[in-house]
């Protein structure tokens, strides 16, 4: 809960900005590919997390970083303030909170599917459109494949749940038989 | 001659020596015989009240036996009556408590029966759905997937038009 307040403040701070300058999707981009480095790279997240390590040669390494990844000054700037601050460790759920943000600024929402079998482009298509028009935005589409859906979709939209799947159908048929 | 006064000498000092005894004795003799009539009077009076007082205590304990047979007599009756209710209570007793276990053991049955019904009933649920499960998984076809995906599209715009 507190390193979720902790998250929010910073990923507002890096918001305000990007809204002043227009550029938050682009720090999006940037953040995100640079959270997934951090996430993968276990040595990386040990050392820039790690206060033990010299600040200016933490600071150093996300320079060399930002350079290969082509991050934006500003981008380099919020991550170097995180390693001054000794918030990196929250870097993750900065991300999260700052994408919420970013599509929340950008009229979007993100929608997790799963389904059940790999679904046509027709079909993704026609149920992006259902989605679109359910919640009144642009959605973006994170999509799972689960074979123990047995059948049907399942989405989730925030904290909604729109649960179409055979399994959950087949769960309420066994509490209705149960129940007699 | 001498021995007619001799006699009439003798004669003479027996009857001073009785006048002298009557003298001196009569009073004392009299009080004496007094007295002795009065404590035989006495004693015969005292011989008479408690002879009396036995034939009262005689008669009492006599009334007081015969009230005692009376008086066992009813306390036989109360024993046997307080016997009977004794009998009567715990034959009562005995009858609530075998009601009582009874209906607990109905109960207890009731509840085990409901159990199991409700245990095998989810059992049989359990089985039908696994059956369904197996089914579906064995039969679904790509195109029943696609009516399942449209069925929910459907369901996503129906949603859409109820907000």
């Amino acid at each position: 809960m507190i390193n979720r307040k902790i998250a929010r403040r910073y990923a507002k701070a890096l918001m305000n900005i990007g809204q002043a300058d227009g550029n938050y999707d682009t720090y999006w981009e940037q953040l995100d590919a640079f959270t997934s480095l951090f996430q993968r790279e276990e040595q990386l997240s040990t050392v820039l997390s790690n206060p033990t390590f010299n600040v200016a040669q933490r600071q150093a390494i996300i320079k060399e970083i930002g350079k290969r990844l082509r991050l934006s000054p500003i981008t380099i700037n919020f991550l170097h303030l995180l390693v001054d601050k000794n918030r990196m460790r929250y870097l993750p759920d900065i991300t999260t909170l700052y994408r919420e943000l970013v599509d929340e600024a950008a009229g979007r929402a993100r929608v997790h599917v799963v389904t059940a079998h790999d679904l046509s482009k027709k079909k993704l298509e026609e149920l992006t459109q259902g989605l679109q028009g359910l919640v009144e935005k642009q959605v973006i589409m994170e999509i799972e494949t689960d074979p123990a859906l047995i059948g049907g979709v399942v989405t989730r939209i925030g904290g909604m749940v729109y649960d179409g799947s055979v399994k959950t159908q087949l769960e309420r048929l066994r509490e209705t038989l149960a129940k007699g | 001659m001498g021995m007619w006064w001799e006699l009439a000498f003798k004669i003479f000092n027996f009857a001073v020596f009785v006048a002298l005894i009557y003298v001196f004795v009569k009073k004392p003799l009299r009080s004496f015989l007094k007295k002795r009539q009065e404590s035989i009077k006495q004693a015969l009076e005292e011989a008479e009240r408690a002879k009396q007082e036995g034939e009262k205590a005689f008669h009492e304990y006599e009334t007081k036996v015969q009230k005692l047979d009376q008086e066992i007599e009813r306390i036989r009756q109360q024993l046997i009556k307080e016997g009977e209710w004794e009998k009567e209570r715990i034959i009562q007793e005995a009858r609530q408590m075998a009601e009582k276990i009874k209906k607990q053991a109905m109960l207890s049955a009731q509840q085990e029966l409901k159990t199991v019904k409700a245990r095998l009933q989810e059992q049989m649920a359990a089985m039908t759905v696994q059956l369904a499960e197996d089914l579906l998984k064995k039969h679904l076809r790509p195109q029943d997937h696609e009516r399942l995906v449209d069925e929910y599209i459907e369901r996503v715009r129906r949603v859409r038009g109820v907000q």
